[in-house]
C-alpha cells in the first residue's frame, strides 16, 4: 500500500455483486462511435473492440488501443461515482536477488513528481475533486486506483496517463520514499510477529522461485536502491501493453474511450521481458524453522504447496480450506479454538497466485499452550481426514460461506473493479470471479477427498514455530542494513 | 405490552444480500464496577445455545444459510449484526429471533466464552498500535465511563459469572429505543413482516434508555505514557486530548481545521512527517464524531530513534495551528475536498443506512448528516481559529508511546517541553484506571 488508511474515512468495504438489472442505461452501440473515434487516430491510438463478457447481470465491455493498452468498462449508474483502476502485470515475482522490493517501492514513487506535475500535485489535484487514491503490490501484479465523483473522470484519466509516461525519478524522490518504505517494513514485519512469520514461511518454502522473497523487499535491498534502478524498472514494465485499465461506475464507454485515446493514445508500447525465473523444484521433505519472539503466546504457521489459481484443483482445495478453517462451524476451528481451547485465533487460505503457492495456515496459541501442542492438534485433525472425510453438510456450509464472501466482495464499484482487474491480470479472464464461483459450487466431496490426499502431505509442507519470550530480541530475519544470511 | 422497534431500511435489490443491525441504546457503561466485560460476555454467549439448539447446531445453521452473525459493544450502545444471502433471509431471521429471545447461557458455554475473551485480551498485547490506543484512551478518560474497557480486563473478566451475563443481556435487550436497520435486498414492509412473525409480542421493553454521559474532565498539562515493550524498532505514537461534540457551536469549524491539519493525504501533518522527512509511513489526525465528546488525536509511527524528533515536530505543528489557525487557501481547499468527497459517504446502501441509523439511535442530532457538508461550507477562517483555541490546547495533552522505555524514555522526556509527568506501563500489565 502506498499509504495507510486515513482514520477520518471509513475503511474501504469489500462487498457485493449484481443480481439483476445492474445497469440503468443502455450501452451505446460500439460501431458508430468507435468509427468516429478512430477516424483521425494514429495507429497507436486506434481503439478496437473485443468481445464483451458477462459479469453477473452486468457486462464487461472490452477494448484495446493500438499501443496494447487494454480498457475494460462496466457501466453501473446506481451512484454518481466511478472507480478507475490501472493494473500492471508486474510484481515482486519480476525482481531479482539484491533488488527485492523494487516493485513495491515503485508503487510509492508513482505518487511523486512527473514532468508536468511537481511533487505533491498528483494527490492534491485528486483531493480537490474529492477523489481518494491508493495502490497495492503483490507477487504477480501492481495496481493503482482512484474512487472519484463521476464528473471528474477527465482529470483522473489525464493524471494516470501522465504518470504512465512522464514519471521523474531523481535522487531526492527515491531517497525520501526509501525512508517511508523502510518504516512501512518496520510496521508490517520487524515489529509485527505475524508479518515476520509470513515472510519466513515463504522464504523457507520456496528456494528457487521468486515467491521466496517478500513483496516489500529485504531491508538491505530497500536501503540500497538507486534512481537508476528505478528508471530501468519504469522503462521495462510501465508500458501500455503491460497494463489494463478497469473502470466501473457512472461512466459510458464512448466518453471513457475518448478520454483514454486522447491521453494514452500516443504512449509507445515497450518490449516486455520474457520471464526467465527458475521453476521451484518439487518439495520432498518437510522444512521447519523456529523463532523466539517477544510475543505473549506461541504462534504457528504451516504452508502446504498448493496449485496455481488457474489449476483445476484450486477450487476443491479452497472448499477444503473453508471446511477446515472458515467460520465457527469449520472442523479444525472447532477442534482447536472452540472445543480444544488450544488456540485463540486460526486463519487459513489457499494462495491465489499465477504459479503454485501455499495453502497457508496460521494459529495463535492460548496462553501457556506450547507451540508443539498446537501443531500436534492440527496434525491430529488433518490426519483424521483419511478416516472422516469432509461430509456433504460440511461441503454445503463451506460453499455457502464462500458465496457470501464473494457477494460481499463486490458491493462497491471499487470492489468490482478490483475483482475484474485481478482476474484479468492473473488469469487473462476479467470475469474470472464469476467462473470461479461456478467452479466452487461444482466441487464434490469426492473432489475434496482427492485434493486432501494430494496436497496435505507432510513432505510438501513448511512449518514455522514461534516460541514466546518477553525478552527476546526483535531482529528481523534480514537485520537492517546487513547482508542477507542464508 | 409488546412493541415494535423503529425500523430503518435502505433497499438495494440489485445485490442478493441483506444486512441487518439490531441497535440497542445501552452499552458497557452499564457494567457494574469491577464487572467490566459483562455485556460483551453476554453478547458473545448468545450464539452458544438458544432454545433447543446447542452452540454447535447454531454455528452449523448460520454457516449453512450463508450468514454471519457478530456483536458490537461500546460504552453507550450494543448491537447484533447479521448478514445473509437473501434467499435464506427468513430462516436466518428466525434463527436470530431464537438467539435473542431464548438464549440459554449454559454455564459451561459462558465459561468457555470467558476463557476465549481472556485469551484475546492476552493476544492483543501483540499489537503495538492496539496497546498505544488502549492506554491513550484509558489515560484520557480515566474515571469516566468512556475509559472503562468494554471487553474488560483479565481481572474483571475472571470475576464474571453466568448471572452477570444474564443480567447484562436482560437489561440491554429490555431497554426502550432499539432500532432495527436493514440494507440490501429487503424492503421495510418485509422487515416489519419478519419482525411481527418472529418477535411480535415477545419484545416488551421495560427499561428507559440510560442517561447521556457527562463530558469527561479535560486534560491538564502534558503527560507522557510509555507502554513499555521490549525490542521495539518502531514507536507507535498517539498525541491528543478531548475533541468535539456534535452539538458544539464550533463543531463544524473544528472539523474543517482538522481536515487541514491531518485529515487528508496532503495535510500539514502528512506533508511534514512523511513527505518531507520520511519519518512515518502514516501521519494523520482524527477528530472523533460521536454522541459524546470524543477524541482529537495525532497518529504517527516512526523508527524508534526518530520518535523524539517526530514528537517535537508534531507539537510544533499543533502549536502553530493553535497560534495562527489556518490560511484562506487551506480553508478553501478543505471545504472543496469535503464537499466533493461527500458522495462517498452515501454511495452504497450500507453507508446510507449507517447515517440513518446514527440519527435513529440518537447518536447524532436529527438531520446531522444532511446538514453536515452545508455547515462546513459556511465556516470562516476566524471560526476555525476560535474553535482550535477553544478546544485544543497544545499545553494540555496526553502523549502515549509504545516503545522500549529503557532505550527511549530520557529522549522522549527531553523532546516534550513542559512535561508534567511520565508513566511507564509494562505492555503485559493489565492496567486500568477506574
Amino acid at each position: 500500500m502506498h499509504r495507510s488508511t486515513s482514520p477520518e474515512k471509513p475503511a474501504k468495504k469489500r462487498a457485493a455483486t449484481v443480481k439483476r438489472g445492474g445497469t440503468t442505461k443502455t450501452a451505446a452501440k460500439p460501431s458508430s462511435w468507435l468509427d468516429k473515434l478512430n477516424a483521425a487516430a494514429s495507429k497507436r491510438a486506434k481503439v478496437t473492440e473485443e468481445p464483451s463478457v458477462a459479469f453477473g447481470a452486468e457486462t464487461i465491455q472490452r477494448f484495446r488501443l493500438g499501443n496494447g493498452l487494454r480498457v475494460l468498462v462496466v457501466e453501473s449508474h446506481h451512484a454518481k461515482v466511478v472507480s478507475f483502476h490501472t493494473w500492471f502485470g508486474v510484481g515482486s515475482r519480476h525482481e531479482h536477488e539484491g533488488k527485492t522490493g523494487l516493485a513495491h517501492l515503485f508503487e510509492h514513487l508513482m505518487f511523486n513528481e512527473t514532468k508536468n506535475l511537481p511533487a505533491g500535485t498528483f494527490d492534491r489535484k485528486l483531493e480537490s475533486i474529492g477523489a481518494s487514491t491508493n495502490a497495492a503490490t503483490w507477487n504477480d501484479w501492481t495496481y493503482y486506483y482512484e474512487d472519484l465523483p463521476s464528473d471528474a473522470l477527465s482529470l483522473v484519466v489525464s493524471l494516470e496517463a501522465e504518470r504512465m509516461k512522464n514519471l521523474v525519478l531523481r535522487k531526492p524522490q527515491v531517497v525520501s520514499e526509501i525512508d517511508v518504505v523502510a518504516n512501512e517494513r518496520r510496521y508490517r514485519v520487524e515489529d509485527d510477529v505475524d508479518g515476520t512469520v509470513n515472510e519466513l514461511l515463504y522464504k523457507t518454502a520456496f528456494e528457487q522461485h521468486p515467491y521466496h522473497h517478500p513483496t516489500i523487499g529485504w531491508m538491505k535491498d530497500i536501503l540500497a536502491f538507486t534512481p537508476e534502478d528505478c528508471r530501468r524498472f519504469y522503462k521495462c514494465w510501465y508500458a501500455p501493453n503491460n497494463a489494463a485499465i478497469v473502470v466501473v461506475g457512472d461512466v459510458t464507454a464512448p466518453k471513457l474511450l475518448a478520454l483514454v485515446q486522447k491521453h494514452y493514445g500516443e504512449i509507445a508500447s515497450a518490449t516486455i521481458p520474457e520471464e526467465t525465473y527458475p521453476q521451484e523444484p518439487e518439495q520432498k521433505q518437510e522444512r521447519t524453522d523456529r523463532l523466539v519472539k517477544p510475543t505473549p503466546t506461541a504462534k504457528l504457521a504451516v504452508g502446504y504447496k498448493s496449485p496455481a489459481l488457474s489449476h483445476e484443483d484450486h477450487p476443491a482445495l479452497s472448499v477444503l480450506c473453508e471446511a477446515l478453517f472458515g467460520g465457527r462451524s469449520a472442523r479444525v476451528f472447532r477442534a482447536l479454538v472452540t472445543d480444544g481451547e488450544l488456540a485463540t485465533d486460526l486463519a487459513a487460505s489457499v494462495a491465489q497466485f499465477r504459479d503454485p503457492g501455499l495453502f497457508e495456515i496460521y494459529a495463535t496459541a492460548r496462553d501457556g499452550v506450547a507451540v508443539e501442542t498446537l501443531l500436534n492438534g492440527l496434525d491430529h485433525e488433518l490426519r483424521g481426514l483419511s478416516v472422516n472425510p469432509i461430509t456433504e453438510a460440511e461441503r454445503e456450509r463451506s460453499i455457502a460461506r464462500l458465496e457470501l464472501g464473494f457477494l460481499q466482495g463486490l458491493e462497491t464499484v471499487g470492489g468490482r473493479a478490483e475483482q475484474i482487474g485481478f482476474y484479468e491480470t492473473v488469469l487473462g479472464d476479467p470475469a474470472g470471479s464469476i467462473t470461479r464461483l461456478a467452479a466452487l459450487r461444482a466441487v464434490t466431496v469426492a473432489d475434496i477427498e482427492r485434493v486432501a490426499k494430494a496436497y496435505l502431505s507432510k513432505a510438501k509442507r513448511t512449518v514455522i514455530l514461534v516460541e514466546p519470550s518477553p525478552d527476546a530480541p526483535n531482529e528481523a530475519s534480514e537485520g537492517e542494513g546487513e547482508e542477507e544470511s542464508e | 405490552m409488546s412493541a415494535r422497534p423503529v425500523l430503518v431500511v435502505e433497499a438495494f435489490p440489485t445485490v442478493p444480500l441483506v444486512e441487518i443491525v439490531f441497535a440497542m441504546p445501552a452499552g458497557s457503561a452499564l457494567d457494574p464496577k469491577g464487572k467490566e466485560g459483562a455485556l460483551v460476555l453476554a453478547l458473545r454467549s448468545l450464539r452458544r445455545g438458544a432454545g433447543t439448539k446447542s452452540s454447535t447446531q447454531l454455528d452449523d445453521e448460520i454457516d449453512r444459510l450463508g450468514g454471519e452473525l457478530s456483536t458490537g459493544c461500546d460504552a453507550l450502545q450494543s448491537s447484533l449484526h447479521a448478514t445473509v444471502i437473501s434467499r435464506n433471509l427468513e430462516a436466518f431471521f428466525a434463527l436470530i429471533a431464537e438467539i435473542a429471545l431464548r438464549p440459554t447461557f449454559a454455564e459451561e458455554e459462558v465459561a468457555r466464552v470467558r476463557r476465549e475473551v481472556t485469551a484475546e485480551l492476552i493476544d492483543a498485547r501483540n499489537d503495538d498500535r492496539t496497546l498505544c490506543g488502549r492506554y491513550f484512551r484509558r489515560t484520557l478518560f480515566a474515571g469516566h465511563p468512556l475509559g472503562r474497557p468494554a471487553a474488560g480486563t483479565l481481572t474483571s473478566v475472571a470475576s464474571l459469572t453466568r448471572a452477570d451475563a444474564v443480567s447484562a443481556w436482560t437489561r440491554v435487550w429490555n431497554t426502550r429505543g432499539m432500532v432495527i436497520a436493514a440494507s440490501g435486498d429487503i424492503t421495510e414492509e418485509r422487515l416489519a413482516e419478519l419482525w411481527d412473525r418472529y418477535f411480535g409480542g415477545a419484545w416488551a421493553p421495560t427499561h428507559e434508555r440510560p442517561a447521556e454521559l457527562a463530558d469527561p474532565a479535560p486534560v491538564k498539562k502534558r503527560r507522557l505514557v510509555i507502554v513499555d515493550k521490549p525490542a521495539r524498532t518502531q514507536s507507535q505514537i498517539l498525541i491528543g486530548a478531548l475533541g468535539t461534540h456534535p452539538t458544539d457551536k464550533d463543531h463544524h469549524a473544528l472539523y474543517v481545521a482538522n481536515t487541514v491539519f491531518g485529515g487528508t493525504f496532503t495535510s500539514r501533518l502528512m506533508r511534514e512527517i512523511r513527505s518531507k522527512r520520511g519519518w512515518s509511513y502514516g501521519a494523520s489526525s482524527r477528530l472523533g464524531r460521536e454522541r459524546v465528546r470524543e477524541v482529537f488525536s495525532m497518529w504517527t509511527f516512526p523508527k524508534s530513534s526518530d520518535a523524539p524528533a517526530c514528537i517535537g515536530v508534531e507539537l510544533a505543528l499543533l502549536e502553530a495551528l493553535h497560534e495562527d489557525g489556518i490560511s484562506a487557501r487551506e480553508l478553501s481547499f478543505a471545504k472543496k475536498y469535503l464537499k466533493e468527497s461527500a458522495v462517498f459517504d452515501s454511495d452504497t446502501a450500507s453507508k446510507r443506512l449507517a447515517q440513518r441509523l446514527d440519527e435513529a439511535c440518537g447518536d447524532m442530532p436529527k438531520g446531522y448528516h444532511d446538514r453536515f457538508i452545508p455547515k462546513t461550507q459556511e465556516v470562516t477562517i476566524e471560526q476555525c481559529k476560535r474553535a482550535v483555541r477553544a478546544r485544543i490546547n497544545p499545553d494540555n495533552l496526553i502523549l502515549c508511546v509504545t516503545a522500549t522505555a529503557s532505550d527511549l524514555r530520557a529522549q522522549l522526556e527531553d523532546a516534550i517541553p513542559g512535561l508534567a509527568s511520565t508513566t511507564v506501563i509494562p505492555f503485559d500489565r493489565d492496567e486500568f484506571y477506574a
